[in-house]
Formats: structure tokens, C-alpha cells, sequence
């Protein structure tokens, strides 16, 4: 059938097709906003939210939102002048979220809290899309998926955090082929509750590792890339969260409890978390995900890839525009854009903590 | 749905394209399907590997043991062991690279494995590429929080393995010292990757270490709060 009559019958029909749908929606109300979660009462914790912002068709955005605890624990009731110990997260983001993360604010390089609460990126474009300005952010919280999320610690397991420590919660949205966001809008918000210091018997531990030399290329179309990230702890631990991150040439990411010496990856038994959905990854909590390992262990890691043809919208030119290298051999390399880069990130959470971990 | 609905649906969809076509075998002049390059050396014979690493003006040199090996810094930050491989009478097509740092005292490890493409030489050999670090083993040494001691100046064990698609495998292992010694990035270097290294410690790129405040928490020093503009 010719572009043209096909044209004529759908404007023909779309009379027709639009009166099968309902009448136009009002607007949600918050119980029906997936992105709307009450906040904790006061004195039992604080909120953090973004702007309700657009995500127009073909967009990418990336921003990054700064919180200092001290002003959030004087505005929700809480001492300013003492830390804080989180034993509960809750996650709500409208549709379309390609992750959510919340970093502790450690070494500044590029993006800075001093230049303002909310920084935006766009397309690649900014400094909150450049993944060394928070090499050494200890990670605090994450989400890869549609809906809410609502994960309560193990009882006395708190994150900890001092007055003086600016948080940072970074959103990505995509509106785009692979991956879309429906109601061109993106919004997030994030409950930490806490509990009282005398309840806090350890301390949660967060390990984060990315590979960021990673190339999928049409010469080499199946790739895998293995790592590795010790707990550095002289005590067991249990590992009670973790996730995966890749994009859409990802096929199969794997984690496995590691003893942090063996040169080799893990037997399947020691494997604890396994997706193949790249962008609705399984986020794996406690209490259904509460594995001890032994003192002195970590994670080993996999990502394994298939090459695939690009948009062609993008094109090989497009993806060796984009290559530093200029090897001209259609490659995806690491980067945030979902279309044109991968990704092979971890998140793990853990207790009791010897230190925030960062691998890269 | 109702019926009408699903009768325009189909009638939609009858005027979509049919299914796409398979990929072209050739898209902006490349040629789609895989790795093209021909065997290295002789396919009955033994293989022969020699580990290579990359130096701070990102040459390459022959590692062997007793050498010293560069800590480098990658695009994301942090200090990085680039080893990669010289070989032959290997099938140079998705060559398993596996590179491994291990603490000599403790047995920790640090390791990167990855699938690459030997680039020929003219010799009749293949290796890791220095203009490519990706086809090189990429072990992330520093931010040192894995080692109990310093990562500079001390010896440690390097692993090095190539594996073929045929199977074809070998193994080096020997002791290399590494070192910071990147000219205009060693002060940032030493600091990152001591023994006493903690995740979000200001490393002044013209200084040593530096704490960053401290709060008094439950675990200490895990605990710092610094970072804070």
C-alpha cells in the first residue's frame, strides 16, 4: 500500500479511532500520580523532590538536584545539629525514569552545589551528565523501575548521615525510541525515614561499580566485560540490595557473591542476581534478597552484549560521530545517551558497613 | 476495546510496513557481520603471548618480571592498570582478555576480563591496540580501597590470560611494581591510591592527602562528611 493511501484511510479513520477512546482524563489526582507520595510526619523523617518538568519527544534529561541534610532535617523537624539515620527509602517517579540515583556530595570537579540547587542537562549536554564529576560520590539510594518503591531496612540497619553532607538526587528521563516517556513529563520523589540514634545496632554500606572502557562493536558484536569490588570488610556481610544497569544492546547482567581473591568468575550457585531486561531491571531487596557473605568478599560482575544495527535515525555515521576513537566501526561506547551508549553499572546495598565502596 | 475498535486496529495495522528488512551488510561503509580478521600465526602451533602495558605517554612496553607498571589515569577518573596482550598462532576474533592486580600479602584481587579483537601487526602478531584502551585489561587500581597497602612502589602480582574462541589459552604471571608516575598527576595518584585511602578523601592534584572533615559518627572515619562546599 502507498504512503499516500495509507495516509487517506488514516485520516479517514482517526475520527473514528479517537471516539474509541474516553473522554479526556482530569487531571491525576495524587493518589493516581505515580509520582506522589506523602511525605513522613514530621520528626520522622524528610522528602526530596524534584520539579515537575518536561521531557519532549526526542529528549534526554539529565538533572541534578542538591540537598543539604542539616536544612532538611531543621525544615521536617528534626535535630539540624545531629545526624540522621534512615531506615526506610520510598521511591515515586511519573513513567518514563531511565534511573534515579541519590549520591552523598564528596570531591567537587565539575558540578558544584554552589552554583545552584537544581542543575540541568540536556542531550549530553551539561555537567550533571558527566559521570567524573561524582567518581568518588559514595552512592545512597537508586531506581531503575516504573512504579513506587518502598524498601524498609532490616531492623536497626540505618544509613547515616551528617549535618553538613549535601545529598544529591540525579534524574534521567528518556523520551525517545527505545525508551519513552508517555506523559512528556518527568517528576520524582524520594521519602528517607529515619529512626533514633539508640535504635541504630548497624550501619548500612553502599558499593557502587561501573565500567566505563566498554565498546559493543560491529567487528566485535557480542563483547562480555567481567569486574570485580570488594566490601573491604574483616567481618561477614550481608548483602540485602543490588541492581544492574545497562542499556539496550545488554543481554544478560549477572552478579555473584565473590570470595575477593579467585581470578575466575563465581559458579552459578554463588550467583545472586540476574537480568536481562534492560530497561525494567529487577531491583532486588530485603527481606527477599538477604545474602551473608564472608569477611574479606565482594561482587564479581558480568556484562555480556549483542550488537545491534542503531536507529536509523542515528546511523553508524552517528555513532562514529560519536566515537573518540574514530575506529569508524559503528560502535556504542560508554556514555549516558540510551540510543547511542552503554552502560555496565552495579548498585549494591549492604550492612554492617565498612565503607562506602566505589568501583571504576 | 470494543469490536469496532479492534476491526480499525487491524485495518491499521494491514497498512503498516511489513516487517523490516534484515540489516544491510554494509552501512556507511562498514561492513556489518562480525570480525573479519584472518588468523594470526599458525593455527597448529602453540600460542605465544607477551603482556604488554601501556606507559604514561600511552605507549606501549613489554612487561615481564620484575618490571614496573603505570598507573594511569582513565576518562572516568581514578588509576587504572591498562594490560593487554602480543600474540599469535591465535584466532585474533573475540579474544577473552582477563588482567588481574593481587595484593601479595593479603591474596585480594582486582580484576577486568573482557571480549576484544587483536589488531595485526606486521610481524605476524596481534595485540591490544594503544590507541584503543579498551582492548586492553582496564584493572581499576585506585581509588584504592581493596589494597592494605600502598599501590605505588610495593609488589604486586599481575595475572594476565588470553583465551581464544578456539580455546586456545595462556597464562603469564609475574611481580610488577606499580607507580604513579603520570608527569602533572602523581601528588593526586600517590594520594588516591595509599593504604590508608577513604572514598571521598580530597585528593589536591598538587598535593598529598588531605582529610576531609570529619563528623564524630558511629564508625568514625567511615563516616566523613567532607566534600561539603
Amino acid at each position: 500500500m502507498s504512503a499516500f493511501r495509507s495516509l487517506v484511510l488514516l485520516a479517514l479513520a482517526a475520527p473514528l479511532f479517537f471516539a474509541c477512546s474516553s473522554e479526556p482524563n482530569p487531571p491525576p489526582t495524587p493518589e493516581a500520580d505515580p509520582a506522589h507520595i506523602d511525605p513522613p510526619p514530621q520528626g520522622q523523617g524528610f522528602q526530596i523532590e524534584t520539579n515537575l518538568f518536561e521531557v519532549p519527544a526526542g529528549v534526554e534529561k539529565q538533572d541534578c538536584y542538591f540537598f543539604k541534610v542539616r536544612d532538611l532535617a531543621a525544615a521536617n523537624g528534626l535535630d539540624p545539629e545531629s545526624p540522621v539515620y534512615v531506615n526506610r527509602v520510598q521511591i515515586a517517579q511519573k513513567d518514563g525514569s531511565h534511573h534515579m540515583n541519590v549520591f552523598r556530595v564528596r570531591s567537587i570537579v565539575g558540578l558544584d552545589p554552589a552554583n545552584g540547587a537544581v542543575q540541568e542537562g540536556t542531550d549530553n549536554v551539561g555537567e550533571c551528565f558527566k559521570s567524573a564529576n561524582w567518581a568518588d560520590w559514595p552512592l545512597v539510594a537508586n531506581s531503575q523501575i516504573d512504579g513506587k518503591l518502598d524498601w524498609s531496612f532490616p531492623e536497626g540497619v540505618a544509613n547515616e548521615f551528617m549535618p553538613d553532607e549535601w545529598l544529591m538526587l540525579q534524574t534521567h528521563y528518556v523520551n525517545a525510541s527505545t525508551q519513552g516517556t508517555p506523559s512528556g513529563e518527568g517528576k520524582v520523589n524520594v521519602n528517607f525515614w529515619t529512626i533514633p540514634k539508640e535504635k541504630v545496632t548497624a550501619q548500612l554500606g553502599t558499593l557502587f561499580a561501573t565500567k566505563q572502557s566498554i565498546r559493543v562493536c560491529a567487528s566485535n558484536p557480542t563483547p562480555s566485560f567481567d569486574g570485580s569490588c570488594q566490601f573491604k570488610s574483616d567481618k561477614p556481610v550481608h548483602i540485602i540490595g543490588a541492581n544492574g544497569h545497562f542499556h539496550s544492546r545488554g543481554k544478560q547482567f549477572d552478579m555473584f557473591a565473590w570470595d575477593g581473591v579467585s581470578g575466575e568468575q563465581p559458579p552459578l550457585d554463588k550467583r545472586f542476581y540476574s537480568s536481562q531486561a534492560w530497561d525494567e531491571p529487577p531491583m532486588l531487596t530485603s527481606p527477599e534478597l538477604d545474602l551473608e557473605v564472608p569477611a574479606n568478599s565482594g561482587v564479581f560482575y558480568t556484562c555480556s552484549y549483542q550488537w545491534q544495527m542503531p536507529e536509523a535515525s542515528l546511523g553508524c555515521d552517528g555513532l562514529n560521530a560519536l566515537d573518540k576513537q574514530g575506529a569508524n566501526d559503528c560502535c556504542y561506547t560508554f556514555g549516558p545517551i540510551v540510543e547511542a551508549n552503554e552502560h555496565c553499572n552495579i548498585f549494591v546495598y549492604y550492612y554492617p558497613k565498612a565503607d562506602d565502596i566505589n568501583c571504576f | 476495546m470494543d469490536k469496532r475498535c479492534l476491526a480499525l486496529a487491524l485495518v491499521l495495522a494491514a497498512c503498516s510496513s511489513p516487517v523490516p528488512p534484515p540489516p544491510s551488510e554494509e552501512d556507511a561503509g562498514i561492513i556489518i557481520g562480525g570480525c573479519k580478521l584472518a588468523y594470526l600465526g599458525d593455527p597448529s602451533a602453540e600460542p605465544i603471548m607477551e603482556v604488554i602495558a601501556l606507559d604514561p605517554e600511552r605507549e606501549i612496553q613489554p612487561i615481564s618480571d620484575g618490571s614496573s607498571v603505570s598507573l594511569i589515569f582513565p576518562p572516568q577518573g581514578g588509576r587504572v592498570v591498562f594490560a593487554g596482550v602480543r600474540a599469535t598462532n591465535v584466532d585474533p576474533c573475540a579474544v577473552r582478555i582477563a588482567g588481574a592486580l593481587r595484593d601479595p600479602v593479603t591474596k585480594q584481587v582486582r580484576l577486568d576480563n573482557r571480549t576484544v579483537n587483536l589488531a595485526p601487526t606486521d610481524d605476524g602478531y596481534g595485540r591490544s591496540a594503544p590507541t584503543d584502551i579498551s582492548s586492553f585489561s582496564n584493572i581499576a587500581a585506585c581509588p584504592n580501597q581493596w589494597a592494605e597497602d600502598d599501590l605505588f612502589d610495593k609488589p604486586y602480582e599481575l595475572t594476565v590470560s588470553l583465551t581464544d574462541r578456539d580455546g586456545k589459552k595462556v597464562t603469564k604471571i609475574m611481580t610488577v611494581t606499580p607507580r604513579c608516575d603520570e608527569p602533572g598527576r602523581e601528588a593526586e595518584c600517590l594520594c588516591m591510591c595509599a593504604g590508608d585511602y577513604i572514598l571521598g578523601m580530597q585528593c589536591d592534584p598538587d598535593a598529598g592527602p588531605s582529610d576531609p572533615d570529619l563528623d564524630a559518627g558511629a564508625d568514625g572515619a567511615a563516616d566523613a562528611s567532607g566534600g561539603s562546599p
